[in-house]
């Protein structure tokens, strides 16, 4: 099968999950800190519920969009699938119990609003927040794993050691990375919500600027340990870094460049904790928080095409080389590319459908 | 090493437990839509407030109940992939169509939920929100036929000509052959020798060197992305299996209004009208999956003979009258049972066969005296379902006179209640046996006659800590699920403007 049409399925499903998944747990903590500041001034409550509010809705998205990378990944890639079931086995649990923890605690938290005293709902919320950390916390193993594939023995039969697998030095500094940038997108996201809201109330108003600076700020920490991710690849996954920097140091063998998109995100991270500075300053001029939402999604889209379309023509990078995509593509039939097409436009349809009603019901409040 | 008995019954019961949970979030999900696309369609109809009140109501209970079976969905998506990874061969292959399918029509179920909920009494022409919640039960009908068009195949593995039949002489042809032979062949030899080598998986050879190499030297595995939706054992379970889930649900929302009229007696006469509305769509339906049941047990005499005999009790050939009046007006038609299956055994027609230095006669011999050991369990279910089925043919009888001897019924409302609250756990039980029924069946295979479940479950050992990870996850899924539901209910949002219970 031509590798083109699945690494573009996936990668347009994947990208939308992230960009959701990012979202959500950013919202969380902001719908935290909100609470927190409401204990001492009542105002911050509306922004808290209205942060809590968007942050429901994109879990539904992002969790359609979830099971939906778990199917193209098994019927795209199978035996990739497979491989990383087995050696996996334990960041995969720890993603399962992820998702039960952070919907018991998003449950928890809308239903015990007002109806237990603050601070346990505080309490609440803290682990609710902390519970969206849960979910990368396992499946950023997969993508350390495709970088560096420790624990891998032998792929036929397929044999590993899961354990060894917790040991790969890729995924702390790329955890962190995603961890801080989800932050970063999820505050950003609130930001422009807020924003859009304070038209009509201007109390609002203030809490997107406290957005757009925290916002704005977490990029200091995703770029330092966006460096301690980067310069790992340099030792643990060559190839992937010879992709990354092609175009600006002298590197070893790639066949790739996303140098500019690494270079694309990085400006942008820096434009962004630039404006999320100045939207904190000047929470009146709204364009500013409109504009920081998009240039965080954008900057994780180019992040993400680096790291995945930095591997081609590998799909797991073994030091200076791979094993090749079409390993692990599904040739076990002919997959018909009116079927694959098809799907993807229902799906991307109904999904504009969807963030529409999201956002009438959110931003325009219409429907309320 | 094999894998113990023991260890794998304990893993094949924990994803039982799993299912099943999963499959009361389905029930609400299919069974209340179609319960809802009926109820608001008399709602504006009729122009009755009651009814359009309780369609509202319904629909916020299917928003909870979908946003919690996603999530058990998820859970038992990954215990499929992670504890019976094996399977990801067939669902980079025979479930690949139905799978890819499910989720343009999982999105679209999502998006028009939302849609549903969000915009009852924002049009002018009511019948527009009436078309968003019936294209949305088409989309949840369509999710669960895909749904169970992949677990068809693996009971009636259709396009695979007479592979079966090579091992098992008593075996029917499923089909045309869309498989390539050679190819399910190899694989199955490779199953076979790694069961009784040191690393006893066979999900550990769903990897690209052994898949590559027999594509390679075989072509590609599936001629047809089609075939497990294609096969009539697949067309009869889609029918059998949304009509058991739908009368479920339909049976759910009419037990919950019978309890409110006999709880709320000034309210009676007002939950009495809503539950006759809602159980006669439901005694309807009970009345055509008797007519459907009986094309199911086709299905099953055609394309499962060893579930057959369990369920029939035929340890030795013999008469089935229930079967022998519906399929060949003859109560008296001797059916084959255990002894004729085990008997065209040994009378294999190729006993030099091999498979993995096995003997296909041994294969078959082995498996088969397996299968009949499941025939006393199978029996029991199944009895007990008819049983409880003929109580709710009984009920739904009575559900319909009361529409055509109103003034029999008068004063007798009270009978008819407890009846529809009777039917609150009459109709799960009885879609509960029917599906242990047809798993146990199919047994000892995962894939009759082809796969075992020491085959495609994981080569990782299945821990205490999964364990309490899945059992736990479902428990507390399943209390929030019901919570909430309960919540929501009792204070609605307001925009609803359906007031509070």
């Amino acid at each position: 099968m031509d590798l083109t049409l699945p690494i573009l399925v996936l990668g347009t499903i994947l990208l939308i999950h992230l960009t959701f998944v990012n979202i959500n747990i950013g919202l969380g903590f902001y719908s935290f800190i909100l609470r927190w500041r409401s204990l001492s001034n009542i105002e911050v409550v509306k922004p808290a519920r209205k942060v809590f509010k968007f942050l429901a809705a994109s879990e539904v998205v992002s969790g359609v969009y979830g099971t939906m990378i778990t199917v193209v990944l098994a019927g795209f890639w199978p035996t990739l699938m497979n491989i990383a079931a087995i050696i996996l086995f334990i960041p995969l649990l720890i993603s399962i119990i992820g998702i039960i923890v952070r919907l018991t605690f998003i449950a928890a938290y809308w239903y015990t609003w007002d109806k237990v005293q603050p601070k346990i709902h505080l309490v609440i919320g803290l682990m609710m927040a902390l519970s969206g950390l849960m979910i990368p916390a396992g499946f950023r193993y997969i993508f350390a794993f495709i970088d560096n594939p420790v624990g891998l023995i032998s792929l036929n039969p397929i044999s590993g050691n899961p354990l060894e697998a917790l040991t790969n030095p890729v995924y702390p500094p790329l955890l962190l990375h995603t961890w801080f940038g989800a932050l970063s997108i999820g505050l950003l996201a609130a930001a422009a919500g807020l924003a859009w809201s304070s038209k009509t109330d201007k109390s609002i108003e203030k809490w997107s600027g406290y957005a757009g600076l925290l916002g704005g700020l977490m990029i200091i920490p995703q770029g330092l340990t966006g460096f301690w991710f980067w310069s790992t690849l340099s030792f643990h996954s060559p190839y992937l870094f010879n992709s990354m920097n092609k175009s600006f140091l002298p590197t070893g063998y790639t066949l790739t460049d996303v140098s500019h998109t690494f270079l694309g995100m990085v400006l942008l991270a820096i434009i962004i904790l630039t404006l999320g500075v100045i939207h904190y300053y000047q929470p009146t001029k709204r364009w500013i928080a409109y504009s920081l939402a998009p240039m965080a999604i954008a900057s994780l889209i180019f992040g993400e095409i680096t790291h995945d379309i930095g591997r081609l023509p590998y799909m797991v990078i073994t030091g200076e080389t791979g094993i090749p995509m079409e390993t692990f593509i599904n040739r076990l039939l002919i997959i018909e590319s009116t079927l694959v097409f098809s799907v993807v436009a229902v799906i991307l349809f109904f999904t504009l459908i969807f963030i529409a009603l999201l956002y009438l019901y959110l931003v325009k409040g219409i429907l309320e | 090493m094999e894998l113990s008995n023991t260890y794998l019954r304990g893993v094949l019961d924990l994803s039982a437990l799993g299912i099943y949970v999963h499959a009361i979030t389905i029930a609400i999900v299919i069974g209340f839509s179609v319960t809802l696309t009926i109820t608001e369609l008399l709602g504006i109809w009729k122009k009755d407030v009651s009814l359009i009140k309780l369609a509202k109501q319904i629909s916020l209970v299917i928003v909870i109940a979908f946003v919690f079976g996603a999530a058990t969905g998820t859970l038992v998506e990954f215990g499929l992939i992670q504890v019976w990874n094996g399977v990801i061969l067939a669902i980079g292959s025979f479930f690949f169509a139905p799978l890819y399918l499910e989720l343009a029509a999982f999105t679209i179920e999502a998006t028009l939920l939302v849609a549903l909920l969000y915009t009852w009494d924002k049009f002018k022409n009511p019948w527009t929100h009436w078309t968003i919640t019936f294209t949305y039960t088409i989309a949840a009908l369509l999710s669960g036929a895909l749904i169970t068009s992949v677990n068809s195949w693996m009971q009636a593995p259709w396009g695979t000509g007479e592979i079966v039949r090579q091992i098992y002489p008593w075996a029917p042809v499923y089909g045309p052959t869309l498989v390539n032979t050679e190819f399910l062949l190899a694989v199955k030899e490779a199953l076979v020798n790694i069961r009784v080598s040191p690393i006893g998986s066979g999900a550990s050879l769903v990897n690209p060197d052994i898949i590559n190499t027999l594509i390679n030297s075989y072509g590609e595995l599936l001629k047809d992305p089609w075939v497990s939706i294609m096969g009539p054992y697949a067309f009869s379970s889609i029918r059998h299996q949304l009509l058991a889930t739908t009368i479920v649900g339909v049976f759910w929302v009419g037990g919950a209004l019978a309890y409110m009229g006999l709880r709320k007696k000034e309210k009676r006469s007002y939950y009495l009208r809503l539950f006759k509305t809602v159980a006669l769509i439901g005694a309807i339906l009970l009345i055509l999956q008797g007519i459907e049941g009986h094309e199911q047990g086709l299905m099953v005499y055609l394309y499962q003979p060893t579930k057959f005999a369990m369920i029939a009790g035929l340890e030795k050939s013999g008469p089935y009258p229930p079967a022998g009046l519906t399929i060949f007006g003859d109560p008296n038609y001797v059916f084959k049972g255990f002894d004729h299956l085990i008997q065209a055994v040994e009378n294999h027609p190729t006993p030099d066969l091999e498979i993995a230095g096995m003997s296909v006669k041994e294969i078959a011999l082995t498996n088969t005296l397996k299968a009949l050991e499941k025939l006393p369990i199978v029996k029991t279910l199944y009895e007990v379902k008819i049983g409880l089925a003929a109580t709710a043919v009984i009920i739904s009888l009575m559900i319909i006179s009361s529409f055509v001897f109103k003034r029999f019924w008068n004063g007798k409302e009270k009978i008819l209640l407890y009846s529809g609250l009777a039917m609150f756990f009459i109709a799960p039980a009885m879609a509960g046996l029917g599906w242990a029924v047809r798993e146990i069946g199919r047994k000892p295979w995962t894939v009759y006659g082809l796969l075992y479940p020491e085959e495609l479950v994981t080569p990782n050992p299945i821990g205490v800590e999964v364990v309490l990870t899945i059992i736990g996850g479902i428990i507390v899924g399943f209390l929030i699920n019901l919570i909430t539901i309960y919540l929501v209910l009792r204070k609605p949002p307001k925009f609803l403007k359906v007031g509070e219970e």
